[in-house]
């Protein structure tokens, strides 16, 4: 064996894998309920919802902002 | 002041004197059209109510002044301190009487600072306006989207984090809370919104979490706004179920699931992202350059979405799964080593990477200088410290707590009325399933 790899580890198979998430109900609730009153008639809407932004996820961006003195996140 | 005016401000005054605020909440709505029209003396007549006593009209004045600010093109500090005064000094058990026209205040007045760019502004009104409107802290409103807009905008997130953290246990919606005809008939209420204001809460959040890397919250949020099962394609879940393939990829590695309306999903949404999901693909195949060819060749349409950010990070997590991926399999490494075999520049940017994870607890290892070896520990927590003791018990309390809200909540809606006849309307239609049926068309349309 070579010495700088390590032995195979056993899976642990107490604990599955997966998302660990609890899948939210089928049928609706009130989310559910609530998107009954979308238009039926229009098969896409929310089509002027705002979403004029700057791209937040590029740490490019943010490094700039804090260059200007500027610091968002504080 | 004209006498269509003056009656205005004699029927606020008069009854609100006589405590007839369901009557004028109803009343009003027919006044807006005529204070947006006399936009130029509205202050005259504000100078006539006081904040407190007269909470409803001078909401109406307010919002006929939004309403006409376009034409009128009015100060922004002007608008700005009245909107100010007025969720400082109203009278909150008035203010219920016209919930609705409250959020549509709240909405107009978040769309003009977004406009006149002055979003920071706006920022501790728009927590003040929830609240004074919420009934528990746990209630989500229409105008929590605004407060998240308008954090977006300053790219200013301390406030607004106070209020996503929290779990949301009831929807205030404008459907339930304007239950009289003629307010519903109002042409500012719009039932439909809060489908919208729903999304976009939910979406907006996602969008703070992920600007503050959060991102398990991220995806959360970003669930939350791509999981429910409309009648129609609606582009804020479009764009939130974009976000969630993203951050999927950085926090799972792979889409661990997909949202359940799986019938918008497939005729709207996978076309509509295809490119998304072709990265998804790319992704799974580990391959750090594969994955940098993809992204140099759809940039224009992330850029396009401003996701490019979001797929630069999802290029760093796959440098560091695939250094994670090492630690697996070996004990020692050169850095020049890690950088072949998880396709980085050189052994320069190895240690880069390989220090970061180690600063963020997401890799044990130690790098030696003088060779430019690095070696890779075992996670030195022992599970046996007090301090883990005690973070496990905080952790069992949370959870037995959740269970104790769910069982309550589970209870409530059991004997919501509402929920009792959808139920029943269900079984109905599983009765009537029963029978057969003919089908003309293709069964899976």
């Amino acid at each position: 064996m070579d010495l700088n790899m390590k032995p195979s580890l056993a899976a642990d198979e107490m604990f599955s894998e997966g998302p660990g998430y609890m899948e939210m109900d089928e049928s609706g609730g009130a989310t559910g309920m609530m998107m009954d009153h979308l238009p039926t008639n229009d098969k896409h809407v929310h089509a002027d919802f705002y979403n004029n932004f700057d791209d937040l996820f590029d740490d490019d961006n943010w490094a700039k902002v804090k260059q200007t003195g500027d610091n968002p996140k504080q | 002041m004209g006498s269509a005016l003056e009656n205005f401000v004699n029927q606020v005054r008069t009854m609100s004197a006589s405590g007839s605020f369901r009557e004028l909440a109803d009343d009003l709505p027919e006044s807006v059209s005529l204070l947006a029209r006399n936009w130029s003396i509205l202050d005259n007549v504000l100078e006539t109510l006081d904040v407190q006593q007269h909470t409803l009209g001078v909401l109406y004045v307010l919002l006929a002044k939004l309403h006409s600010a376009a034409t009128a093109n009015p100060e922004p500090v002007q608008i700005i301190q009245l909107m100010r005064d007025f969720v400082h000094r109203n009278n909150v058990e008035q203010l219920r009487f016209a919930i609705c026209a409250f959020y549509e205040t709240c909405h107009l007045f978040t769309d003009y600072l977004v406009q006149k760019n002055l979003s920071i502004l706006g920022i501790k009104i728009m927590a003040r306006a929830v609240d004074q409107i919420r009934q528990i802290d746990s209630q989500l409103t229409p105008i929590h989207a605004d407060l998240c807009l308008l954090s977006l905008k300053a790219k200013n997130f301390n406030l607004v984090l106070t209020y996503l953290d929290g779990d949301i246990t009831d929807i205030s919606t404008a459907a339930a809370e304007c239950k009289t005809q003629q307010q519903q008939q109002s042409q500012h209420t719009d039932a439909n919104n809060d489908a919208k204001y729903f999304l976009l809460f939910y979406y907006y959040g996602g969008m703070i979490y992920t600007a503050v890397k959060d991102y398990d919250r991220a995806l959360y949020f970003f669930e939350c706004a791509s999981q429910p099962r409309p009648m129609a394609m609606s582009h804020i879940m479009l764009e939130a179920y974009k976000k969630f393939l993203m951050v999927s990829l950085i926090v799972e590695g792979n889409i661990a699931f997909i949202p359940k309306n799986t019938q918008v999903i497939g005729r709207f949404m996978k076309p509509m992202a295809s490119h998304y999901h072709d990265l998804v693909n790319v992704y799974a195949n580990s391959s750090s350059e594969e994955l940098r060819i993809l992204i140099l060749k759809y940039s224009e349409a992330f850029t396009r979405d401003s996701n490019m950010g979001l797929a630069k990070q999802a290029t760093t997590s796959l440098y560091k799964r695939n250094i994670k991926r090492l630690t697996k399999t070996f004990l020692t490494l050169s850095l020049s080593d890690v950088a072949s075999r998880v396709q980085l520049s050189g052994a320069a940017e190895a240690e880069r990477y390989i220090l970061n994870m180690i600063k963020s607890g997401e890799i044990y290892a130690s790098i030696n200088q003088k060779d430019g070896m690095v070696l890779f520990k075992d996670d030195p927590e022992k599970y046996n410290s007090p301090d883990m003791f005690l973070n496990v018990q905080t952790n069992i309390t949370q959870v037995l707590d959740l269970v104790k809200q769910i069982n309550k909540m589970e209870e409530e809606i059991i004997l919501n009325p509402m929920y009792v006849k959808k139920a029943l309307g269900s079984q109905d239609d599983d009765l009537t399933s029963q029978h057969p049926k003919t089908y003309s068309g293709d069964p899976t349309d």
